[in-house]
């Protein structure tokens, strides 16, 4: 019974969790693009209109050097890490949104 | 065929005394000191009183991400040499840049990078350094960053012998235009390490002047006997080094020619001056320049204002010009502009250059009590004017036994 109980209590916080996250996870996702171009634009003199989110950085002339310099002052404008591996997967500013939010969810910090 | 010679073209500075040559050479002439009592976030515990700051913005030259990106060294040395070029009148997009390199001298290159990366993982506990800091960093840094900027792909080299390291760089520049291995060099020099870690290191040398009761701007008093030891400074100065021919076919504006470049090691001491290696670099270079002693008309010594090394550098001069050192002028305008250590020979160049194209020799400040040990003929207190001169030698002698002695003449 206990166990069973336990259980359920479990559930139940996490399906409600969700659906807050669900709201707090859509708003997040505006702010934190926009704080990532915000942030790209001064880091690589760019204007922030022509920042297209899904164009690939490496035709915007962004090398690699620059780009893991970039990639520090994101981790700490929003106090997250982007591991090695999800980091080779990043070509876009979308594709970096996607990471940092996972990462902010994953922190609890959505 | 006559002997290649090389021009120098254009020139940039940015000092204690101005962020440019006009400024620099109108503080020069006035006699004006840049030296300060420095800030206390600068100085915290070392113990250091005084030192000569740029009055530095990054903006306009530099946007937000460069500011950050570059360190203050590097800055330094790109708003120099783009000041060197512009007044070159240097077409660069029409010339062969695979003929134009960079000469470039700094003693610690990016210590402010350098320093706060050990501060936040030292400090912190946090072993997070930003991405750039090796590249910000690095000795060859402000070279690079010019080279980058203008797209400078002929030789490239950085010297870093502490103080004659810049001066090193505008000898070995010549020698590689005169050489035939470039056309043109941006060559000079940069440092920027005035932080709390790199004062205390000095300061634990015993070499610092603390700050004059009466005027910490005049702290700094070489050949005096009241010296009482070096004033550390920051800055930057380039200039165009161009094989004279291709200078004179362009019209380019001349200042002088670099024509000889005397270097010798003491081989002695880590610190401590030897006046036998500073006489075997100034009679290299007056061989090389095919003069006289007394063809010299003035004498950027290197006059650091410590207690042994204005004695040594007084008697090697003496050694050299025998009686013509009665009548050649030779100052030290570090009373004025502080020791730029690894930009120390660039800048000072700059001020042998007043004295070449205007005859305006600036002075060594605050000399109001001569060292009778100190024996050469001073320009003190204020600046003089004479004819302009034939020719000029400019000192440097640094830590670790390293001297570099260069002379111009007049175009």
């Amino acid at each position: 019974m206990v166990q069973a109980e336990s259980i359920k209590w479990h559930g139940a916080e996490r399906s409600e969790r969700k659906s807050v996250n669900y709201r707090r996870y859509n708003a997040l996702r505006m702010s934190t693009l926009a704080r990532i171009q915000d942030l790209a634009a001064k880091e690589f003199s760019i204007d922030p209109k022509s920042l297209d989110p899904h164009v690939q950085l490496d035709t915007l002339g962004i090398d690699s050097l620059s780009f893991i310099e970039f990639m520090f002052k994101v981790e700490e404008e929003f106090g997250v890490s982007v591991s090695d591996e999800n980091l080779k997967g990043i070509k876009t500013l979308a594709d970096l949104e996607r990471h940092v939010v996972d990462a902010l969810a994953a922190a609890g910090k959505g | 065929m006559a002997a290649r010679r090389v021009a120098v073209t254009g020139a940039g500075v940015v000092s204690p005394l101005g962020k440019s040559l006009a400024e620099f050479h109108a503080a020069l002439a006035e006699g004006r000191s840049g030296i300060r009592r420095l800030p206390e976030s600068l100085t915290q515990g070392s113990g250091v009183q005084v030192g000569a700051l740029v009055d530095w913005n990054p903006a306009p030259l530099f946007n937000e991400a460069e500011a950050v990106n570059i360190d203050r060294v590097s800055q330094f040395a790109l708003a120099a040499a783009a000041q060197a070029l512009a007044a070159s009148r240097l077409d660069l997009s029409a010339a062969d840049r695979d003929r134009i390199g960079v000469y470039w001298g700094t003693g610690m290159g990016g210590a402010h990078t350098l320093e706060s990366a050990y501060k936040h993982v030292y400090g912190t506990g946090e072993w997070r350094v930003r991405p750039l800091t090796v590249v910000m960093a690095m000795n060859n840094a402000a070279g690079s960053n010019v080279a980058v900027r203008h797209g400078l792909r002929g030789p490239f080299a950085n010297f870093s012998t502490a103080c004659s390291s810049s001066a090193m760089a505008l000898g070995e520049a010549m020698r590689t235009i005169v050489a035939g291995r470039a056309d043109a060099i941006v060559a000079g020099g940069s440092e920027a390490l005035l932080t709390p870690g790199t004062l205390a290191a000095w300061q634990a040398l015993r070499t610092l002047a603390p700050a004059d009761a009466a005027d910490p701007a005049a702290s700094c008093k070489p050949f005096d006997k009241r010296r009482a030891g070096l004033v550390l400074g920051e800055g930057a100065a380039a200039f165009v080094l161009e094989e004279e021919s291709r200078a004179r076919a362009r019209g380019a504006p001349i200042h002088a020619l670099l024509t000889a470049y005397g270097n010798s090691c003491d081989a002695a001491h880590m610190s401590r001056p030897d006046r036998d290696g500073q006489v075997r670099a100034m009679r290299e270079a007056l061989i090389e320049a095919g003069l006289e002693p007394n063809a010299i008309g003035y004498i950027n010594a290197h006059g650091t204002a410590t207690a042994v090394g204005d004695v040594v550098e007084a008697e090697a001069i003496n050694v050299v010009f025998g009686a013509a050192a009665n009548d050649v002028p030779v100052s030290s305008t570090k009373s004025l502009h502080g020791h730029l250590l690894g930009g120390a020979g660039a800048l000072e160049f700059a001020v042998a250059l007043l004295a070449l194209e205007k005859g305006v020799l600036a002075p060594t400040a605050f000399l109001e009590q001569p060292d009778p040990a100190c024996r050469v003929r001073h320009v003190p207190l204020r600046a003089e004017r004479i004819a302009p001169p034939r020719a000029v030698m400019s000192n440097s002698f640094a830590f670790g036994g390293s001297n570099v002695v260069l002379i111009a003449e007049r175009a």
